[in-house]
């Protein structure tokens, strides 16, 4: 089944009205348009999307956005997905900068709490995420050592990236090579 | 002139700044201390606008500093200069990815990849009960037990299987809830 262009811009305008307090829903919110709802990606497809945009530099959603609209529709595609990215934050941002001229605190303290159910959104991601991604001894391995480099470290998240991924592919190797072809 | 500044230092952004939109933060501090345009009080403000309204964050931010600075006109320039090396950077990495997708090589590296990935996204988790509800410090290791927040979060749990699990009404009715509350019981 393919996609319109039209159809493309306006799931990411509708993604990008609910992405408040971070991008972090952007992986639950896609999973649902694209694999659950229209079934045009699978939910792995998505998930390998953002673990590449997780690595390169700039803003994730961006660039989740474009390996998403390149996939489906190409470089046309990709342009349309990133117009429906831009727009609302476009629109609401230069509207508060015209007429609101900086927003009541005590507004801003309501529209904070929005923390909380961003929380639970990304907490639900993760298991889903987890599910797809986590399942032999060796991919436990390499989440608890993110983990704890992430969490008790103070490397820069760029090189914890780089190191443990030269290490899990050099590790899968020399293990490929012990056993002799196989896993 | 400053529309050539602006474009400059929000391409090193796209392509310097790691860790997603809150990444982008250290070079909009940058810009700040280094050309003046706006200053760092200001900064948290934009921070906080740009966390609250629709959209990236880091797009958000991008869009704001450009308005401040220089107007519609720069707010279309930092918008266009965040996303446009984004844009061929993910077209280039996909066709490369296409390319080798069976090699064991590849295989390999998703696997890896999207292991560091889920721990990066647990640990984000875990950073934002902390700053919401457990306030843990780690200089003098004592836990300050937001009950409130908690019982907050737990509502929204249930709310997210109650609407089974529709992602825009999960946050729209915990945002009114949650408004309500803290109008009548907190403030």
């Amino acid at each position: 089944m393919k996609i319109s262009l039209k159809e493309l811009f306006f799931i990411f305008f509708r993604i990008s009205i609910v992405l408040i307090g971070g991008g972090y829903v952007l992986l639950p919110i896609s999973i649902n348009e694209f694999s659950k709802k229209r079934k045009i990606l699978t939910q792995e497809e998505i998930i390998d999307f953002y673990a590449l945009s997780q690595c390169l530099p700039g803003v994730i959603v961006v660039k989740t956005a474009t390996f998403i609209g390149y996939h489906l529709r190409g470089k046309l595609g990709a342009l349309f997905s990133l117009l429906g990215l831009i727009t609302p934050p476009f629109i609401a941002i230069v509207a508060i900068g015209y007429y609101i001229n900086g927003i009541n605190p005590k507004i801003l303290g309501i529209i904070n709490t929005i923390t909380i159910a961003v929380i639970v959104l990304v907490g639900a991601s993760f298991i889903e995420m987890a599910e797809v991604c986590i399942k032999n001894l060796f991919t436990v391995f390499m989440f608890l050592l993110t983990v704890i480099l992430f969490a008790f470290s103070n490397i820069q998240p760029v090189f914890i990236i780089i190191i443990l991924s030269i290490f899990g592919v050099l590790y899968k190797n020399i293990m490929r090579r012990i056993n002799g072809g196989k896993e | 002139m400053i529309y050539l500044q602006l474009a400059f230092e929000f391409i090193k952004i796209s392509l310097f700044s790691f860790g997603g939109g809150y990444g982008t933060l250290p070079f909009i501090y940058y810009i700040a201390n280094h050309y003046g345009w706006y200053s760092v009080k200001e900064i948290m403000h934009m921070v906080a606008i740009s966390a609250v309204t629709p959209g990236a964050f880091g797009v958000n931010m991008a869009t704001y500093t450009g308005f401040k600075t220089g107007g519609i006109i720069g707010s279309i320039i930092t918008t266009l200069a965040l996303i446009v090396p984004s844009f061929f950077l993910s077209i280039g990495v996909y066709k490369i990815l296409k390319k080798y997708k069976n090699s064991i090589f590849m295989q390999d590296f998703l696997e890896t990849l999207k292991a560091i990935a889920s721990g990066l996204l647990f640990v984000v988790v875990l950073q934002m009960i902390n700053q919401e509800i457990l306030h843990f410090n780690f200089a003098d290791l004592s836990v300050n037990f937001d009950i409130k927040s908690f019982i907050f979060l737990c509502f929204s749990i249930v709310i997210y299987f109650l609407v089974k699990k529709n992602i825009p009404l999960t946050m729209l009715i915990t945002l009114i809830f949650g408004g309500i509350l803290k109008y009548f019981l907190v403030l």
